[in-house]
């Protein structure tokens, strides 16, 4: 999944926005619980069920 | 030459930041890793239990790379050859290298341990850019991004015996070679690009644009042929061990999936399935089942934006990149 590295730019933007790094901390919380519970949900994925 | 020019080119440039200033960033990203692996071994006992090391990591697609990195494109394994073609050969390979170098390591661990070093790499290289001249961002900003790059949904692959990491790095080793002028090395990314994922060949737009501003450089050429170079062995790969240049097209428009939607059978429906599989869908589809989705769309609404307030080069590079996230939408 390497789309993150555009995300380089968008923090670029953001972080000098008062509230920017408040908005990508905040979606680095929200991405961190994302991937717990992605990673669920693959380790339990399979094509027979 | 003005004489302000040429005071300009005698102006020593700005030495850059030790490199210890990066530890900091890499041990926030690595300690994310470090949490999928171990949540990861938490969900241990779910999948088939027959493979040794972390079964888990090598799941789902996985399990194609693993009978890559084992059987290359030929016959054996738990998966159809003729399928396999689908999935790129370099990190299976690396993958497989590594395992002969240090065989006491288990192949699937050893790719899990190649990726994670693998993103560690590309976030050092990210946080050089941010290190660099004109830009010296302060370590808590630092620290946010290496954080946000490993937290982005679907990061957790990072960790998978999977070929996104590889691409990701490749993406790093690009946008780095275009900010420091490097071109040759944004090319030798570009061509390993080429190697690790289909939609790779498209890290080598930003660097032909480039190029081509210089069209008379030798570097400008030189760039090409390395770019050409990874196509070609792409496709020499794929005729010695599947015995198609092209096999991984066939194995696409093979998959049952894609002929079941009447699209496989032609160029254009096979695109547009990848589109939507890799971009739209999880954009689309996952609004209505998970919040996932509704982050990826202001993924999309982000970098649309990149075009309008970002450098050329970084926005085409960011284009290139954001047509590959996985299509994996649980």
């Amino acid at each position: 999944m390497p789309t993150w590295f555009a995300w380089v730019g968008g923090v670029a933007v953001l972080r000098r926005r008062p509230a920017g790094v408040a908005v990508v901390a905040t979606l680095c919380v929200l991405g961190l619980a994302a991937n717990f519970h992605l990673l669920e949900r693959f380790a339990r994925w399979s094509f027979v069920g | 030459m003005t004489g302000t020019r040429a005071s300009a080119r005698r102006t020593p440039p700005v030495p850059a930041p030790a490199l210890a200033a990066s530890v900091p960033p890499l041990l926030v990203a690595g300690a994310v890793l470090a949490s999928y692996v171990v949540y990861a071994l938490l969900q241990n006992s779910v999948p088939p239990p027959e493979r040794e090391g972390l079964p888990v990591l090598a799941h789902w697609d996985g399990e194609w790379y693993l009978d890559i990195a084992q059987f290359a494109y030929g016959e054996g394994g738990r998966t159809d050859p003729a399928f396999r073609a689908e999935f790129f050969p370099l990190f299976p390979f690396l993958a497989a290298a590594v395992h002969f170098v240090l065989p006491f390591v288990p192949l699937d661990v050893a790719g899990s341990a190649l990726n994670i070093g693998l993103v560690l790499a590309g976030v050092f290289l990210v946080d050089r850019i941010a290190l660099s001249a004109g830009h010296l961002w302060p370590l808590a900003h630092r620290c946010l991004l290496a954080l946000f790059l490993v937290t982005v949904p679907n990061a957790f692959f990072f960790v998978c015996f999977y070929g996104e990491a590889l691409l990701a790095f490749c993406a790093a080793v690009v946008i780095w070679g275009l900010r420091r002028d490097r071109l040759l090395v944004a090319a030798v990314g570009a061509a390993l690009a080429c190697l690790s994922r289909p939609v790779g060949f498209l890290l080598a737009v930003p660097v032909a644009l480039t190029a081509l501003r210089r069209p008379t450089a030798r570097t400008s050429w030189a760039a090409g042929g390395i770019v050409a170079a990874g196509l070609a062995t792409l496709f020499l790969v794929y005729q010695l061990l599947a015995g198609s240049p092209i096999a991984f097209v066939h194995a696409q428009f093979g998959n049952p999936e894609w002929q079941d939607l009447g699209l496989g059978a032609d160029g254009l429906g096979g695109a547009w399935h990848h589109v939507r599989d890799a971009f739209v869908g999880p954009a689309y589809e996952g609004m209505g089942s998970s919040p996932i989705g509704v982050m990826m769309l202001v993924v999309v609404l982000v970098f649309a934006g990149l075009a309008w307030r970002w450098d050329w080069r970084l926005s085409v590079g960011a284009l290139a990149v954001v047509l590959a996230p996985l299509p994996f939408q649980p």
